[in-house]
């Protein structure tokens, strides 16, 4: 294995490097099995005629220049602070990540570089779900020495002591209370359940209908046919209550035995009824905590807190339960061992306005999907008179359950009717800040105020709507201010 | 504020155009093919010179006012960038946010001397924030000076 000094004297000019040569090997190699879909009805045919040819040659013209291009564009250097990495054919691209930001290096060996002793190697940095940068292939020894030599280059190494760590658990869950939680829950996944059977057993709703009611409970099928609406109610109940027995198996299978315990900065959680799943939350990678509630559950005093993590991939990322179901003190409680919040007392609107737009848009989009609907079923078209009414109380319940508040660490937003958040966003954890304003929206003098979190959601994140206009000027400044104070507080510890 | 340099109009017409070639193919195949149909519902030629006029307009247009409503700023410790004709965005990147980035240039803008600014962050929504219509060496002192601040606020 190639040795290399922890600090080499800092290259002025840079000294590129290119891939091995046998890349060259592996990639035609790789590129084969599109060769094989290609050629795949002449095979079948077992005779070489001038099609076959002509594709062969096609492909021989196309893709092994292409890989000879790749591999000619393709040059890589390291210096101690950054990582370039110049490549493209069409698009010429030149990155440069920096050293500190380098979170991860991956050396990956397939099967096929294994035989030639080649490694394709991996950088990663924060936050993102995707691979950063690729170097594929190189030698192992130069896959080593890069990875040594960042390692190397890194500020501060990030020595972990073998402190001797205390699990203390934060909260497990009583089968009780996990019935009672699963109550609240709703699931159609039954449906999914249902038409899947039907289409693997070969049936139809109306054999499936006939099945039941066949025999002794032949009356329930003429008293439905004689009230229509007799049949209607049943329905719906029925789908209900499956909706509902449905939520509560769901909920069972996912938060059996649900358990969170705390060792030094990380929380780790446990759940599951035939899959146990185990995973570990660092302190360090939460970004948000989203408190969650829907109207039942709240009538009841019950509320389930989440937390939102940054990770290297997607197992990691994303929204993670920490506690599915509890008052709000005992939520408060949890959350208290990630950061000491204290949810506000009072609640900034945004513009009432917002029902006007809200309103609209639920007519127009209720009405399109009923039409929709209509086309199939006629009966549909009845519910577009709940919609002059609906849409409104809809609107305007929206606009009541909105709302932002400004606290010295987080700002806190609470959006939502029949799924209702709270999020607690530090200002020292935010990525970037947008203010948007349709033409819709300039109208009325309105903006929407996002802000970017590492691991958010790509839909239905935290968003500040329809603010007047001048207040989503003022408010943006003040958000960004506060983020860079913060930053700048951490920034010498760090 | 700055202005993106000009010639990016021509870039985003031509792209315009490409795409409306993909409309103007079936287009004009359709045309052809039911020339002397009887059932047609159309005078002949008109869904062809519809297409015609209204991509010609939005090419025509379309730039233009994407040009006109696009701003950016380098401030001291962060990228402000303004866009949007229909939905005006103003998106402010923290530098000290900046994951990597990239500097990128496809055939079309290599051709005008034209390139864009990529910066990556970790957040999801706005995890790439493109920066287009910049001259290649402007993109490049902007790259340096991006480049600058990131390896001095980190070290």
């Amino acid at each position: 294995m190639e040795r290399s000094p922890a600090s080499e004297p800092s290259i002025e000019a840079l000294q590129f490097r290119r891939l091995h040569p046998l890349t060259l090997l592996v990639r035609m190699l790789m590129s084969l099995p599109a060769l094989i879909i290609l050629l795949l009805p002449a095979l079948r045919g077992q005779a070489v005629d001038r099609g076959t040819l002509i594709t062969l040659l096609l492909y021989g013209l196309l893709a092994f220049p292409l890989i000879l291009a790749h591999y000619l564009r393709f040059r890589y250097a390291l210096t101690p602070r950054e990582l370039l990495i110049e490549s493209g054919v069409l698009t010429h691209r030149r990155r440069s990540i920096p050293i500190d930001r380098i979170q991860n290096i991956q050396i990956e060996r397939t099967l096929l570089a294994r035989l030639l002793g080649l490694a394709r190697v991996r950088i990663e940095t924060a936050g993102s779900a995707e691979t950063e940068g690729e170097i594929a292939f190189v030698s192992l020894a130069e896959a080593q020495r890069l990875k040594e030599q960042v390692r190397a280059f890194r500020s501060g190494p990030v020595a972990e002591q073998p402190v001797q760590l205390t699990r203390t658990l934060l909260f497990a869950m009583a089968p009780g209370q996990l019935l009672r939680s699963g109550a609240f829950r709703f699931s159609l996944v039954y449906l999914a359940g249902m038409f899947s059977g039907m289409e693997y057993l070969d049936l139809t709703p109306e054999d499936l209908i006939d099945w039941v009611v066949r025999g002794r409970l032949h009356w329930v099928q003429e008293a439905f046919e004689q009230a229509p609406l007799l049949a209607t109610t049943a329905t719906l109940l029925l789908a209900a209550l499956l909706g509902w027995a449905a939520g509560i198996v769901v909920h069972v299978v996912r938060f059996y035995g649900f358990q969170l315990w705390q060792e030094g900065e990380r929380f780790y959680r446990r759940s599951g009824l035939f899959t146990v799943a185990e995973s570990a939350l660092p302190r360090r990678r939460i970004q948000a905590l989203i408190i969650q509630t829907n109207p039942l559950m709240q009538h009841f005093g019950w509320y389930a807190l989440e937390a939102q993590l940054m990770g290297l991939d997607r197992e990691t990322q994303g929204v993670q339960t920490l506690m599915p179901f509890g008052r709000l003190s005992e939520i408060q409680q949890i959350a208290a061992h990630v950061w000491p919040i204290a949810l506000p007392a009072t609640w900034q609107r945004v513009s009432p306005r917002m029902i006007r737009r809200a309103t609209l848009r639920y007519l127009l989009f209720g009405a399109a999907v009923l039409l929709g609907l209509g086309w199939i079923w006629p009966e549909v078209r009845w519910l577009l008179v709940v919609l002059p009414p609906g849409a409104p109380i809809l609107a305007w319940l929206q606009y009541r359950r909105h709302g932002y508040a400004l606290k010295e660490q987080y700002l806190f937003v609470r959006q939502g009717v029949f799924w209702h958040r709270i999020w607690c966003l530090p200002y020292q954890k935010m990525q970037s800040f947008s203010l948007t304003c349709s033409l819709f929206q300039r109208r009325l003098g309105l903006a929407s105020l996002r802000v970017d979190m590492a691991g958010a959601p790509a839909i239905g994140g935290p968003q500040i709507r329809d603010l007047p206009e001048p207040v989503a000027e003022k408010l943006l400044q003040f958000i960004y201010e506060r983020f860079q104070e913060h930053c700048r507080m951490q920034s010498p510890t760090s | 504020m700055e202005s993106l340099d000009p010639a990016i109009r021509t870039v985003w017409r031509i792209k315009l155009l490409l795409w409306m070639l993909l409309v103007l193919i079936p287009v004009v195949f359709y045309e052809v093919t039911h020339l002397f149909a009887s059932d047609r519902w159309l005078p002949p030629g008109l869904l062809l010179v519809l297409v015609l006029v209204g991509g010609g307009a939005m090419i025509w247009g379309v730039p233009r006012l994407r040009y006109r409503y696009w701003r950016y700023a380098l401030g001291p410790e962060e990228l402000v960038l303004e866009r949007g004709v229909l939905v005006r965005v103003r998106t402010i990147v923290p530098l000290r946010r900046v994951q990597h980035l990239d500097i990128a240039q496809d055939l079309i803008e290599r051709e005008f001397g034209l390139a864009r600014i990529v910066l990556h962050t970790a957040g999801t929504r706005h995890s790439a924030v493109v920066l287009p219509g910049l001259r290649q060496e402007q993109a490049e002192t902007l790259r340096d000076e991006i480049k600058r601040y990131l390896l001095e606020e980190t070290l």
